[in-house]
């Protein structure tokens, strides 16, 4: 066969180039999928437009801790949308944005709040996480919510992508991602103290902010007079974190309890001694199913 | 637009779609590429575009005004001048001068910050406008030097200033070499096709496999310069600076003369294997070819070039030299790195020196690596966020510590040696026909577009900017 004609030479070149990348295709290793997960999981649940009976709000802790799923399944099938994010802060934007997503013509218009210490201090990153995924482009969540799975297939083959199955030293975060945005949570080993240091250091520097706390209780208010249920309780921990908690914050539970319920909100009262935290901050998978459960029962209860 | 963005694969292949159509008669076709061309540069900032329209429309109007009025020539060319330094000084240098008025002041004890009164959107320096500027430029000077008609389309005007292959980061294109071509009818063989194919592929292997898989390696040492006092390291992060400029811009420049021959059109040559040039005169013929030329016709020769006594012509190299780097960006390095090259090549001109070492293969080599050294010590100038750290960094090159330990990892080595296989050892013997026989050529031909039409998906970079932009 001769390749001298310029018209064949173009074409030899361009079978050869599809035919070499389907061989790619099938022989590359393929980049780590958690990274897309999360981001996906993440995207969904900033972006998503649908509205719910029930919003939850708060920080990592709650988003790690509560089970919507668990919750609509006790409360009678009532839609339940965790709206957790890292370092969320209890203010006026995190509150407009769990607003919005409460369906307005619902009969059970429900808010619960995720009260811990951490989100009731000012900051200026505060809402990173979320204005992350709020901010991304147009372009780009595009690609992830309806393109990665073509795109991964032409996607940069990088060293570290050989090396998956290398076994590592690291204890293993395992992260579920499950609807309505809760990650279930585990880590393999688990250290029940791993967070205590840089708590202890954030709050030796960082006080709970009385502006916010104020804010909290106007929300309250307004929330009570449309119509809204209101829900809170300090979100449950280890002992140790309640402690340095408690010591070095500047938090007063009893104090916000009572202005909350003189704001028409219900304090829900939840015994902390039945859940495990992994890292001495977040609670694991069993916790949050268990602490799902009491909080769907004291919501039936009051 | 970045030719190596999804977007502008969709942009291209609209264009060509709609090129097949509209090439064969003159006015669709000069319409589609003005257009074409603005929405590619309007993608950026569209804002920007105005600057670019501002800019065309003075120099159309100047050219056809030199040749009705061919008394008041000079004064029109001046306006030109005037005009166009004037928005370059405006858009890209009034921050770099307000600053260093603003430091002369202080040293004389007035507190001013005339700096914080430039209006924000000029602090912002317009895509490619040393590029599109100059070409514009070029276009009264020549009409003013009777070498050149001013054209009455305004369509095949714009059509030549904003063409969209070359806009934003050249080569820059001469208006007697392109006004002519848009003209005519394009005519574009099979052989036109494959070599256009040809000189895009290996434009964006160059950007997108080796440019932007060298650009880590530069930019963690530029951010981090205390990671190693070695010497050999900081030689190393060099030659990876030197051979990512040269694959970034030549692959930069190859994409637009390839998209060019799918045009029926034709760019001169911009990059011509410059490191391995025998002397630094030799570099300044290899390197930007579009922008020496450029300098040499406009601003070396008018000067006096080398004609009279030794001195003038040393004068007229500096200026030209100094001109060049500040043309680069606002900012002192850049003079410097023009200064450096101006520096070696009056040592070269006065002493001939380089011409003493042509006479073996040994000695040629030892040349070789001379010029080299030359032009990697600018380099760091021209890399450099400031002088401080160029200092501190040429510093490490010449300390010749024997701490040979550097945090580059295998694939590094291996990646700078590959920009040093390809670009002196195979195109010593690709070019002159000792690698393969003739019998094997197209083989090897279509096997290297394979090859690397695949690594420029698999293996590409980060996906940078192209360098020469921020120019």
């Amino acid at each position: 066969m001769k390749f001298n004609y310029k018209y064949e030479r173009t074409l030899f070149v361009a079978i050869l180039a599809i035919v070499t990348f389907v061989v790619v295709i099938i022989l590359r290793p393929y980049p780590d999928e958690y990274k897309h997960n999360y981001t996906k999981f993440w995207l969904k649940k900033t972006i998503n437009t649908k509205k719910y009976d029930v919003v939850i709000i708060g920080d990592s802790r709650v988003y790690r801790g509560l089970s919507p799923k668990v919750l609509s399944d006790s409360l009678g099938g009532l839609s339940v949308l965790n709206f957790g994010y890292s370092s969320a802060r209890l203010n006026k934007f995190m509150f407009s944005q769990a607003e919005k997503r409460l369906d307005k013509e619902s009969d059970n218009k429900i808010i619960i709040i995720g009260v811990t210490p951490n989100s009731l201090i000012a900051s200026s990153n505060e809402n990173d996480h979320y204005l992350e995924f709020s901010n991304m482009p147009r372009e780009e969540q595009m690609e992830v919510l309806y393109f990665y799975d073509f795109l991964k297939l032409f996607a940069p083959i990088r060293k570290k992508d050989f090396k998956q199955t290398k076994q590592s030293n690291k204890p293993i975060y395992v992260q579920e991602f499950e609807p309505n945005g809760w990650i279930a949570s585990n880590k393999i080993p688990e250290d029940t103290t791993e967070a205590f240091d840089s708590y202890t250091k954030f709050f030796s520097a960082n006080k709970v902010s009385n502006e916010m706390i104020r804010e909290f209780y106007l929300q309250t208010k307004l929330w009570v007079e449309k119509g809204i249920r209101v829900y809170a309780f300090r979100f449950p921990t280890s002992e140790g974190m309640k402690n340095i908690e408690d010591s070095l914050s500047g938090f007063n539970e009893e104090l916000l309890l009572e202005e909350f319920v003189n704001a028409g909100g219900k304090w829900l009262n939840l015994n902390a001694n039945y859940y495990h935290s992994y890292d001495g901050s977040h609670l694991d998978k069993h916790s949050a199913i268990i602490l799902s459960q009491k909080v769907s029962l004291c919501l039936l209860r009051k | 637009m970045l030719f190596n963005s999804a977007i502008f694969l969709v942009f291209g292949f609209v264009f060509f779609a709609l090129w097949q159509w509209a090439k064969n008669d003159r006015n669709s076709r000069l319409i589609l590429i003005t257009l074409s061309s603005f929405l590619f540069y309007g993608w950026w900032d569209w804002r920007f575009l105005f600057l670019i329209i501002g800019s065309g429309l003075l120099d159309f109007f100047v050219g056809l005004s030199i040749e009705k009025y061919p008394n008041r020539r000079k004064l029109f060319l001046f306006v030109s001048i005037i005009g166009n330094i004037g928005s370059l000084a405006a858009f890209k240098y009034s921050g770099f001068i307000f600053e260093n008025i603003d430091f002369l002041l202080h040293s004389y004890g007035y507190n001013t910050n005339l700096k914080a009164g430039i209006p924000d959107f000029m602090l912002i320096t317009p895509v490619g406008i040393s590029f599109y500027t100059f070409q514009s430029m070029s276009y009264t000077i020549d009409i003013y030097r009777n070498e050149l008609k001013p054209t009455r389309n305004i369509m095949q005007f714009f059509a030549y200033l904003s063409m969209f292959p070359q806009l934003v980061a050249g080569p820059i294109v001469r208006a007697r070499d392109l006004l002519p071509q848009l003209l005519k009818k394009p005519q574009t063989t099979e052989q036109d096709r494959y070599d256009g194919l040809k000189l895009i592929v290996h434009g964006y292997f160059k950007k997108m496999v080796l440019a932007d898989n060298l650009a880590p390696i530069v930019n963690q040492a530029f951010v981090h310069e205390n990671m190693s006092n070695s010497t050999l390291y900081w030689w190393l992060v060099i030659t990876a600076f030197a051979f990512q400029i040269y694959f970034d811009f030549s692959g930069y420049s190859d994409i637009a003369r390839g998209l060019a021959k799918w045009m029926g059109l034709n760019f001169n040559l911009n990059f011509n294997h410059p490191y391995t040039s025998l002397s630094l005169r030799e570099f300044w013929t290899r390197w930007h070819i579009s922008l020496s030329t450029w300098f040499k016709d406009y601003v070396y020769i008018p000067l006096g070039g080398s004609k009279g006594k030794k001195w003038k012509g040393d004068v007229n190299m500096w200026i030209t030299m100094l001109v060049s780097g500040l043309w680069h960006g606002a900012n002192w390095t850049f003079v410097i790195w023009g200064a450096i090259h101006a520096f070696f090549l009056n040592v070269e001109r006065r002493f001939r020196w380089t011409k003493v070492l042509l006479k073996n293969s040994v000695t040629r080599v030892l040349l070789l690596l001379l010029i080299m050294v030359q032009v990697w010590v600018a380099w760091v100038f021209f890399r450099a966020d400031d002088i401080h750290q160029a200092l501190f960094i040429v510093g490490k090159m010449f300390s010749f510590n024997t701490d040979f330990y550097t945090p580059l990892n295998f694939g590094d080595f291996i990646l700078i040696a590959v920009g040093i296989m390809r670009e002196i050892w195979i195109y010593h013997k690709i070019d002159r026909n000792k690698f393969y026989s003739e019998k094997w050529k197209f083989l090897v031909d279509v096997a290297l577009m394979v090859l690397f039409i695949v690594l420029i998906v698999f293996l590409r970079g980060s996906g940078n900017e192209f360098i020469y932009f921020q120019f």
